[in-house]
């Protein structure tokens, strides 16, 4: 299959070498010493438990790519304004584009500009980052969900999952990605805002009865937002959710990491998107709101000074 | 008169020295090398209009004091509960207890070990810190205090010991309401720290943010009403008060909360930010702004000092 991956940093890297190990014509778009590092020594994947170099063709501009079958649109949410016009060349009869971000517009987004029914929402679970220019480390193994947003396993969909479960990639077609994305997003946003905020992780955050209370809180607002909207969400989200990241190593969100780190921040299609969908449908979101207005400060990166 | 600093930090190391300096028959207790560095070579004091050194006696052992006519209480917050149970050898009848302290629980903490008559609550108004060990910085020109009787009356002793500032130089101000003293400083400095700690932002800078600056409001609302509910009233013109002082401090002004925070020292987060959550329990005020701060900064609550 021909495949564009917008964005190759841990998520579209990972997934994009994957697919192009397994022999698809894979490739890649992505900016600055990464690019050139891919360019001169191909795309290395540190996966746990083993390792391999890939060449693959990678590039800055759409243009050269041309039409393909699948795009994998992996970028940060806040550069979707500035790519998802750029991918209309690459548009044909038949592509589908799937999305694997954070957050639950952006197949919105990416719709109102490439057709709606050519976008199948996806989600991604996992640990990856860029380890170096050209060098993806992934801590855990990668797994994907993506579907049709209307509900009908496609011709297409199936086609699709086969490629990602011949790259080795646990890959689920789920009759209702939306709901999925917002599973993953009512946790995320809450817990995003939050270690921010606390600028301490999830292990040791959630060990103060307290913080846990405005995880808690925080997350039902989200759902509140979600089934306000008719999200098939269910009504133990927020108990399970909680069970589910108690039962997790200590990691660090990508958000709250680049926080730290000061670069920008997912914080629009975190906590930001949870306020502008509840002001849409007449829900409030208070926690939000102040993990909103307590980071935004910090939401395009702190310049280095 | 005999008079006792227990914690000749910053704050106790100022007055203290000032009220030395007059004459007075003044200990400071102190700990570690800031005790060492001031029994060998006197308290250092830079102020703004020069240096001064003063011979001053210094202990960390209150028995060695006996009992004193005045303690200055002036430790940090969260040193209340092993400060207070060693001033009892410098308690005796009439001695009095003048609580320096950020905060508004002290002066009950105080009262419930020795009786809240002795109990005079304060709030210092000064710029300064630790320099050195031995080494104290005041930032403004002239130090400033208010404080009183708990229920307003201008006692004897009061009249005395404000007589007693005053000759030492200290702009010492004898309030008939110094609980709303000790509220309108709360009122300022639980957003001011609390919000700046969150941000990683100067009060100032965060205060600049159309959002924090609805946010400063949110929370001066909610400590306003805590304050009003149990007994001080303070109300929008207070607000307006606190906004302003906020909006006139300078824009690399950092709250003394944020200085701990940003150095990994532990933090006086229980009485600056807990404390207006615990009291709107008590009164049913509903505090989610406080409770969110406050949540968000107990993984520095006892600094990091030590820590990988």
């Amino acid at each position: 299959m021909r495949i564009a991956v917008m964005g190759a940093g841990g998520v579209g890297g990972c997934l994009g070498g994957l697919l192009a190990k397994s022999g698809n014509d894979v490739s890649l778009i992505a900016r600055g010493e990464h690019l050139e590092s891919i360019r001169e020594n191909g795309l290395k994947i540190i996966r746990p438990g083993s390792e391999f170099i890939v060449e693959v063709d990678a590039t800055d501009n759409p243009l050269e790519v041309d039409q393909v079958d699948l795009i994998l649109f992996t970028v940060k949410t806040f550069q979707n304004r500035h790519v998802i016009t750029s991918l209309k060349p690459l548009m044909g009869p038949n592509t589908s584009v799937i999305t694997f971000q954070n957050g639950v517009e952006s197949h919105e987004q990416l719709g109102t500009i490439l057709g709606p029914n050519n976008i199948l929402p996806g989600a991604y679970w996992a640990s990856s980052h860029i380890n170096s220019p050209g060098v993806i480390l992934e801590d855990v193994g990668a797994r994907i969900s993506f579907g049709e947003i209307d509900d009908t396993d496609s011709l297409r969909a199936l086609e699709i999952r086969k490629i990602f479960r011949d790259a080795g990639i646990e890959t689920e077609l789920s009759p209702d990605p939306l709901t999925v994305l917002w599973e993953k997003f009512v946790v995320l946003s809450a817990l995003a805002g939050i270690t921010s905020a606390a600028q301490t992780r999830a292990k040791e955050l959630l060990q103060f009865p307290d913080a846990r209370k405005m995880f808690c809180d925080a997350m039902e607002e989200a759902l509140a937002v979600g089934l306000a909207k008719g999200i098939g969400l269910p009504a133990t989200l927020v108990q399970d959710s909680l069970e589910y990241i108690d039962g997790l190593p200590d990691f660090q969100n990508s958000m709250h990491s680049d926080y730290e780190s000061g670069r920008p921040t997912e914080l629009e299609a975190m906590s930001g998107s949870v306020i502008r969908l509840g002001k849409q449908i007449g829900v409030q979101t208070p926690i939000h709101n102040y993990l909103y207005s307590i980071l935004l400060p910090h939401k395009d990166g702190v310049s280095e000074e | 008169m005999k008079i006792a600093v227990m914690g000749a930090g910053a704050i106790g190391g100022c007055f203290g020295g000032l009220l030395a300096k007059r004459g007075l028959d003044v200990t400071l207790v102190a700990r570690g090398d800031h005790l060492h560095a001031i029994q060998q070579k006197g308290l250092q004091v830079i102020h703004p209009d020069g240096k001064y050194s003063i011979d001053v006696k210094a202990t960390d052992d209150p028995s060695e004091v006996g009992p004193v006519d005045l303690i200055i209480l002036s430790v940090k917050t969260y040193q209340n509960e092993q400060a207070i149970p060693m001033m009892k050898p410098l308690i005796e009848r009439d001695s009095a207890v003048i609580t320096l302290q950020n905060g508004i629980e002290s002066p009950a903490e105080v009262g419930q070990a020795y009786g809240p008559e002795r109990v005079l609550p304060g709030v210092a108004y000064l710029l300064c810190n630790i320099d050195s060990p031995g080494v104290v910085r005041q930032r403004a020109p002239v130090a400033r205090m208010t404080f009183g009787e708990a229920n307003g009356n201008q006692s004897v002793r009061a009249i005395e010991l404000h007589d007693t500032f005053s000759k030492a130089g200290i702009e010492a101000d004898l309030s008939e309401d110094i609980m709303r003293s000790l509220w309108s400083k709360l009122l300022y400095n639980t957003p001011a720290n609390g919000l700046a700690c969150a941000s990683r932002l100067t009060p100032r800078a965060f205060f600049d943010y159309p959002e924090g600056n609805a946010l400063f409001h949110t929370a001066f609302q909610e400590v306003a009403k805590v304050a009003t509910a149990s007994g001080t009233p303070l109300g929008d013109l207070d607000i307006q008060g606190a906004m302003k002082l906020v909006a006139q401090r300078p824009l690399d002004g950092r709250g003394s909360m944020q200085t701990d925070l940003e150095a990994g020292r532990p933090l006086e987060l229980e009485a600056i930010v807990g404390a207006v959550g615990r009291i709107g329990r008590k009164v049913n005020v509903a505090t989610p702004l406080m409770d969110l701060l406050y949540a968000l900064l107990l993984p520095h609550k006892n600094g990091h000092q030590g820590d990988d």
